[in-house]
C-alpha cells in the first residue's frame, strides 16, 4: 500500500471481486420472481401451398395470429427476451420435424404485450419431401430469457391442432 | 504515506468500495433498475479512488521517527563533549573524558 500502483492495485482487484459477487447476488434474486406468461397462437390462414419448382418439395406460406402478453417474464435482471415460433410435424420420411417461423427480440416490458392479427412466415417452410398436404401441425411459442447476469432460461407453450389443406392451394392476394 | 496512512487507506478502498455495492444493490432492487445498481457501484469505485490512491495528507499524520545516521551521531557527540568540557572545565566531567580517551586510542 506504499505507492499509488499497489493502492490501485488493491482497489481494482478488490472492486472486481465485489462485482462479482454484486452480479451473483443479483443473478440469485430472479429465484423469487414469479412470472405469468399468456400466451395465444392460431394459424390465420394458409396463403400457399405447393412444391417448390427447383426441388420439388413442398412449401408452405402461413398467416399466425399472435396476441401474447409476456411482460411477466421482465424482472429488474432481464435485459431481453427472444420468442420465436416453431412448427412440428410428423411425415413418413421423418419422425420429427421442427422448422422455426418467426422470432422476435424484446427488449423492454412494452414491447412484450403482442397483439399481432395477421403475421406471415418470417423464415420458409419447407418440407423434405412432398408431404406437407393434409399435414397436421403443432405452433409451438418458445422463448429465452436473457438475464443481464445468471443463467438464460427457457419457456414453451404449444398449440395443437392445426392442418394444412388437402391439396396444393394458391390464396395469396 | 506513513503505516498508520496505510492501514487507512486500505480500511477506505474496502469500506467505501462495500458501501458502494450494498447501496447500489438496495437501491436498484428496489427501483427495479439494474444500471442504477451498476452506476451507485461505479460511483463507490470513483470515491475510494479518489479518496485513497493519491498521496493525501490525513495520510501523513503519524511520520517514521528514523534513529540519525551514524555520521551524524558521532557528530553530535563530539559537540555534547565540547560544551561539557567548556561549562565545567574539566573535573566533573572526568567520565565523559575518559570515554573521549577511549575514543581516540581506539581510533
Amino acid at each position: 500500500m506504499h505507492t499509488f500502483l499497489f493502492r490501485l492495485n488493491a482497489l481494482a482487484t478488490f472492486a472486481i471481486s465485489t462485482l462479482a459477487a454484486l452480479c451473483a447476488v443479483a443473478a440469485f434474486t430472479d429465484v423469487f420472481h414469479a412470472s405469468n406468461p399468456v400466451v395465444n397462437v392460431s394459424l390465420a390462414r394458409v396463403e400457399r401451398l405447393h412444391p417448390v419448382p427447383s426441388s420439388g418439395n413442398d412449401e408452405a406460406f402461413l398467416a399466425f395470429k399472435i396476441s401474447a402478453d409476456l411482460s411477466s417474464l421482465f424482472s429488474w435482471n432481464t435485459k431481453q427476451l427472444f420468442v420465436w415460433l416453431d412448427a412440428s410435424y410428423e411425415t413418413p420420411r421423418n419422425v420429427e420435424n421442427h422448422v422455426s417461423l418467426w422470432d422476435r427480440i424484446i427488449t423492454s416490458r412494452e414491447e412484450a404485450v403482442l397483439s399481432l392479427p395477421y403475421v406471415r412466415n418470417k423464415y420458409k417452410l419447407v418440407d423434405q419431401g412432398n408431404y406437407l398436404r393434409n399435414r397436421a401441425l403443432n405452433l409451438t411459442m418458445h422463448w429465452n430469457v436473457m438475464p443481464s447476469t445468471g443463467a438464460l432460461w427457457h419457456g414453451s407453450k404449444t398449440f395443437s391442432g392445426f392442418r394444412l389443406p388437402k391439396r396444393y392451394t394458391n390464396d395469396r392476394n | 504515506m506513513d503505516f498508520v496512512g496505510q492501514k487507512l487507506a486500505e480500511s477506505l478502498i474496502l469500506w467505501v468500495v462495500l458501501l458502494g455495492a450494498l447501496v447500489g444493490f438496495l437501491l436498484g432492487y428496489t427501483l427495479e433498475s439494474y444500471k442504477t445498481m451498476m452506476q451507485v457501484y461505479a460511483l463507490g469505485c470513483v470515491l475510494a479512488a479518489i479518496l485513497a490512491l493519491p498521496d493525501w495528507f490525513f495520510f501523513n499524520q503519524n511520520p517514521v521517527t528514523w534513529l540519525p545516521s551514524i555520521q551524524k551521531r558521532e557528530e553530535q557527540r563530539r559537540k555534547d563533549k565540547k560544551a561539557a568540557k567548556a561549562t565545567t572545565g574539566g573535573e566533573a566531567s572526568s567520565a565523559t573524558a575518559a570515554d573521549a580517551k577511549k575514543n581516540k586510542t581506539k581510533k
